[in-house]
């Protein structure tokens, strides 16, 4: 009983190392993937719902204010 | 929606509603500029001030250092990539708004507070505010920047800055445009600005093999610096190690940084100095005059101190900098 046990769990362990492996060598290329950070995805760009992007940005716990130095072109 | 121009840097991005800039921290939010950034750090340690590097500033004294994400310049080898080349939202960022900042700084028994790892021309807003708080609390302010900046923004700068290390990456435009995707000019004005209006500067080359290593690049390096801020400007030669885009170089070898040295003594500059090679001769401090130590280095650690005052013990000769 005891060597089947010992059996299974090395049989997990090997898929385990083997998946973990895999994972790398086949997702691993964007930086994003390199570095392991989860990422929340990036504020996307809403025309014209300038309240959206604040929103979204927030919920990732940024506070945006204004910015000194920038200036409004004309359209 | 109104378009905006951002005037904090060089760039100069001008962006349609909902674009975010070339250094990932700012964003036209329905016509106004944002910065993201503002009291979300990514990055807070307190590192010894050599660290930066700040050779003669306040030695062996501890500099509280933040970082927020993103960065105007996108160098091929940048140490701190997964942070300066990553959006704030991206990055594990804490709340710590100017005040808190001051607090703890003092509360670490700093002396300067150092804004550093990515840019802070990127988080401009977020350093004044610090900055102002800092001077009204004791405390002085450190930039370890590219100077990639507009001269406005500069002049506010200078205001409440009281020591930088510049990153002077090399010393042509062919250069700039490859490696951090920038420009030189604003970097070398930068140079001259900080040092004519008093903040204390310090000068980094991190010299890159097959990019910036020529004998060539360091007699024009040189030159250059004893030209437009004098001898006595401290130069540090960093060892650059294989990172980021650049994983397929080898480290600088330790000949060619002493070599970058040499040539800087022979063009007179007084205090120069190879970093990331611990025990190089490179590390100390020698007095120009009688040419003995008067600070002994191992890395970032003092192992002798022969200044009295802000001058050298054996011969009297005044080394320049901010010693207390």
């Amino acid at each position: 009983m005891k060597d089947r046990l010992f059996i299974f769990i090395t049989i997990i362990l090997v898929v385990l190392f083997v998946a973990s492996v895999l994972e790398n060598i086949l997702f691993s290329t964007s930086l994003e993937e390199y570095s392991g950070t989860i990422l929340f995805e990036r504020a996307k760009r809403v025309e014209n719902d300038t309240s959206g992007i604040l929103i979204e940005l927030e919920q990732t716990g940024l506070q945006p204010r204004e910015a000194d130095y920038y200036q409004v072109m004309d359209e | 929606m109104s378009k905006v121009k951002c005037l904090l840097c060089p760039r100069g991005c001008e962006l349609g509603s909902g674009d975010r800039g070339d250094c990932l921290a700012r964003m036209n939010v329905g016509g106004k500029l944002q910065t993201l950034v503002y009291g979300k750090p990514c990055a807070v340690h307190v590192d010894p001030i050599e660290k930066k590097p700040l050779f003669h500033y306040l030695p062996s004294s501890s500099s509280f250092s933040i970082a927020t994400a993103g960065c105007n310049l996108h160098c091929m080898y940048c140490q701190n990539w997964e942070i300066s080349q990553r959006e704030p939202e991206n990055t594990r960022n804490i709340d710590l708004q100017p005040q808190e900042v001051v607090n703890q700084a003092i509360a670490a028994k700093c002396r300067t507070i150092a804004y550093t790892y990515s840019d802070p021309v990127i988080f401009f807003e977020y350093a004044a505010d610090t900055g102002r708080l800092a001077h009204k609390n004791n405390l002085l302010n450190v930039w370890v920047t590219a100077g990639y900046i507009n001269p406005g923004p500069l002049k506010e700068a200078v205001s409440f800055v009281d020591a930088a290390n510049i990153d002077l990456k090399g010393i042509t435009e062919k250069f700039y445009e490859t490696v951090p995707k920038g420009t030189l000019k604003p970097v070398l004005d930068t140079i001259v600005t900080m040092k004519r209006e008093g903040v204390w500067v310090e000068l980094t080359n991190l010299v890159v093999p097959t990019y910036n290593d020529t004998k060539e690049d360091f007699l024009r390096l040189c030159d250059w610096i004893v030209e437009n801020v004098g001898v006595e400007v401290p130069l540090h030669f960093s060892r650059f190690w294989p990172m980021y885009q650049l994983k397929n170089l080898p480290p600088t070898p330790e000949e060619t940084l002493t070599l970058a040295r040499d040539i800087a003594i022979s063009k007179g500059i007084h205090y120069t100095y190879v970093g990331n090679v611990p025990g190089h001769k490179g590390n100390n401090t020698y007095c120009p005059m009688c040419k003995n130590i008067v600070i002994a280095r191992r890395g970032y650690m003092i192992l002798e101190y022969n200044i009295v005052e802000d001058k050298c013990k054996f011969c009297n000769h005044t080394i320049p900098g901010k010693w207390q």
